[in-house]
């Protein structure tokens, strides 16, 4: 199984028909499903969160068999995971793909979940803590992307459980928990 | 949409305290951070200048280094500052909690205690005693009545009862003494070994007295 770093890549990454978008339909919605999956599994081992079209993303072209994904395909690709709610078009121009292996409420459990771990419930943190502070460490909340985070956070605050407030102008932002 | 009352959680100047206090520990961790490189830095730049014989230039370099060490050391001295407050920030907030919560308890109880009040229960006893003294009068007539009239009956049936049991106890012994009798019939077997011991004695003496006319 040819390899990614440390990812595995599935044995259809080899075979260049996969890498042409399939006019058949039923072939084209197998294709279709087992890229979504693909992308998916990489983005969230690899804690990917951000796809750029343009840019050289690995999972786009495999050198080995000569082949990548034309702009139509990973628009075709990415545009599913969309439709599925695991994806949001970051712009019109459909240029930037936010990945959401997790999909937003499942971030803000994920962030309750943390703030009970740690004995936060009615504890301040920042969010750089959230993202690379010590008790994230080892969690999936290290180095999550702002974007998420802050979108996360709304659904929280909305919801009452926390108030994202700033001190004065030099202070991080922070998060003051309310479980 | 549903919940137009959300309750927000109020942020307090404790919360921004220990906002900025975070903030500062973030700043402070950066800063020492950008002055190990430049430490690091200045070692190597330090060893090449020996290594290339500037000697002049090299023990620049290490007195730039002991400058930096020198920084180092205050900012990790403001960085324990900075997490002893926010500790003992935390440690302090904690105790206010405990605290409330023993008022909150100690309030509960003074509340109970006060529906509960003496005088009732004082009452309650009253009336208890009352009602038992009349328990206990109606007893003592019901209790005369009946002793009255039978407890002559009774007496004698007591009698009776204390007798039959004596009786029950009497036939027995006679069964048991007759076990000894038959014992005592064995005994008179004894006295036959008597004259044996004279025969002995008598022998005896006839075996002491032949050695002497030898």
């Amino acid at each position: 199984m040819q390899k990614l770093g440390e990812f595995k890549l599935p044995h259809f990454f080899n075979y260049p028909p996969y890498f042409t978008l399939q006019p058949v339909r039923d072939t084209r919605e197998k294709q279709v499903q087992l890229w979504k999956d693909l992308i998916l599994d990489y983005c969230r081992t690899q804690k990917v969160f951000v796809i750029g079209l343009e840019e050289e993303f690995p999972l786009f072209s495999n050198p080995i068999i000569g082949r990548s994904l034309t702009h139509e395909a990973r628009e075709a690709f990415l545009s599913a995971l969309v439709a599925d709610g695991r994806a949001e078009w970051m712009d019109k121009g459909h240029r930037k793909c936010l990945i959401l292996w997790h999909r937003i409420q499942e971030w803000a459990e994920i962030l309750v979940q943390f703030a009970r771990d740690n004995g936060l419930e009615d504890g301040v943190v920042t969010m750089e803590e959230i993202r690379f502070g010590t008790e994230s460490q080892g969690t999936e909340l290290q180095g999550i992307d702002q974007t998420i985070l802050n979108r996360a956070l709304k659904i929280l605050e909305q919801k009452g459980k926390l108030v994202v407030f700033k001190g004065t102008s030099t202070d991080d932002e922070g998060v003051k928990f309310s479980l | 949409m549903g919940n137009q009352f959300v309750k927000k959680p109020k942020v307090t100047d404790v919360d921004r305290a220990i906002l900025a206090l975070k903030t500062q520990r973030r700043k402070l961790s950066q800063y020492r951070r950008k002055l190990d490189a430049v430490i690091e830095a200045e070692k190597q730049a330090a060893r090449d200048l020996v290594r290339e014989k500037k000697k002049d230039r090299a023990l620049l370099a290490l007195k730039k280094k002991k400058a930096q060490e020198e920084l180092l050391k205050k900012v990790d001295s403001w960085l324990i500052n900075v997490e002893q407050q926010l500790a003992d920030i935390e440690l302090v907030s904690k105790q206010k909690d405990v605290f409330d919560s023993l008022k909150a308890g100690s309030n509960a109880l003074k509340a109970i205690q006060n529906e509960l009040n003496i005088e009732d229960v004082q009452k309650l006893m009253d009336d208890t005693a009352e009602a038992k003294a009349y328990q206990d009068e109606i007893n003592a007539i019901l209790g005369d009545k009946l002793s009255a009239e039978d407890e002559e009956e009774v007496l004698a049936e007591f009698e009776n009862l204390e007798t039959q049991l004596i009786d029950d106890d009497l036939p027995e012994v006679p069964t048991a003494a007759s076990i000894y009798t038959d014992e005592k019939l064995d005994l008179p077997d004894v006295p036959t070994t008597a004259p044996d011991v004279e025969v002995a004695a008598n022998s005896t003496k006839k075996v002491m007295e032949e050695p002497l006319p030898a």
